[in-house]
């Protein structure tokens, strides 16, 4: 296909420079990283709303079936430990401190 | 020339692409509340950004090439570092990562929904071939000019390469259209803008580059008495085009060949209309598109008063 549209005198050319340009590998950024680290925060999001959704529809049915999920939820006590939910925090937390090693000489 | 079923079994259109019923209208619902619901999240992301942010985007690139010395109308000249200017802008970055993200992440899911019944629909597919009222007409192994072997719109497969293009098309629009489209409401608006001959004789209408059919169906309740026909060059459309106005009880003649090159005779219709197509088509091909149209159309008497107004009876939106 020409690059060149009729009867213009224009060149297109400059869109093969465009970030959207190649159908596969678009890139936006200067690092390509980045360019698909917003693709996997559009995909948290989504699924994301698909949990939620999900959460909002059984509480519906839930509701129609004469029990108030949300409030009962609310209601409810935490009946494990904080420190089983929590103790993996400060685990990653010393590792993320550890000092890198020495590279090997 | 004409498709046939390649052996499957018969299956109701309604059980394989109906299993949840329909949706604003002639649409298939997704296969999953799941499906819905993320394409729920697309839709309203591209809805704001489209149009909450286009605004203050606009206004924004406008002031990002004042700024640099750059010609505010369009420029030809200037095309080349007008985009390189909008492009260093990490708003305008994002802007549009998120855009073409979100089209990609949307055109997945909704391949991977209806993807996962594939062997059904194309069941449905064959089986509809079959059936009337209209008709089929389309051949697998035609070739495809090159200009439609690409993704437009980022489609997976493109209208050409992929079996379901039609019902993904179908839904695509749905959703990029943000609710104008619902109930065919885009489709009728233009069937009902299409302007009739002043002779007020409609035999014969002509839909190009027909896709999912939307348009050729709506142009057929407004024309009942008239022989209504869609062409597009995929046949995965056209079959599904069928399929759609078999749905909805219309006669229509879907036939596969591109609207650049028509077997159809000189004078065959009295109307000709084309609803977004030419935005999809190289500038060359759109010319001949254009010369076709009114080569197919019936041509005007010179001794009626009214001819020089024949002329809108090829109607056409971009």
């Amino acid at each position: 296909m020409s690059a060149r549209p009729e009867g213009t005198g224009e060149s297109l050319d400059y869109v093969r420079d465009l970030p959207g340009y190649h159908p596969n590998r678009p890139q936006y950024f200067d690092s390509e990283v980045v360019d698909h680290l917003v693709g996997i925060v559009l995909e948290f999001g989504a699924e994301l709303w698909v949990m939620r959704d999900r959460q909002a529809h059984l509480e519906e049915l839930l509701a129609e079936q004469g029990m108030d999920a949300r409030a009962a939820l609310d209601r409810r006590a935490r009946h494990w430990p904080q420190a089983a939910t929590c103790h993996p925090i400060p685990d990653t937390a010393r590792w993320l401190h550890t000092p890198p090693s020495e590279p090997a000489s | 020339m004409h498709g046939s079923a390649r052996g499957a079994h018969p299956i109701s259109v309604s059980e394989a692409l109906y299993p949840r019923g329909k949706v604003a209208g002639p649409y298939p619902a997704l296969p999953t509340r799941a499906d819905e619901a993320y394409v729920d999240f697309i839709a309203d992301a591209r809805n704001f950004l489209l149009h909450a942010q286009q605004r203050p985007i606009a206004a924004d690139s406008r002031e990002l090439v004042r700024r640099a010395g750059l010609p505010a109308s369009p420029d030809p000249a200037n095309t080349r570092r007008a985009a390189q200017t909008l492009m260093a802008d990490p708003a305008l970055r994002i802007y549009h990562r998120v855009k073409r993200s979100l089209q990609e992440a949307f055109w997945n899911r909704l391949l991977a929904a209806f993807g996962g019944r594939r062997e059904r629909l194309m069941a449905a597919l064959d089986e509809a071939d079959r059936r009337g009222p209209g008709s089929v007409e389309y051949d697998l192994d035609a070739p495809v000019p090159e200009y439609a072997r690409t993704q437009i719109h980022l489609q997976p497969g493109g209208y050409t390469g992929e079996p379901l293009a039609g019902v993904l098309y179908d839904f695509g629009l749905k959703v990029f259209m943000g609710g104008a489209a619902d109930h065919d409401g885009v489709a009728k608006t233009a069937a009902r803008a299409a302007a009739a001959p002043l002779d007020g004789q409609v035999r014969r209408i002509l839909d190009l580059g027909c896709s999912a059919g939307a348009t050729t169906t709506a142009l057929k309740a407004i024309w009942p008495e008239a022989e209504v026909h869609g062409v597009d060059l995929s046949a995965h459309m056209v079959r599904y085009a069928h399929l759609r106005a078999v749905e909805q009880g219309l006669d229509v003649q879907f036939r596969q060949m591109p609207a650049e090159s028509l077997r159809y005779p000189d004078g065959h219709f009295d109307m000709v209309l084309a609803m977004l197509l030419f935005h999809e088509i190289p500038t060359s091909i759109a010319r001949r598109v254009i010369g076709e149209a009114f080569r197919v159309l019936r041509p005007y008497d010179p001794s009626d008063p009214g001819a020089a107004l024949r002329s809108s009876r090829v109607g056409v939106k971009p």
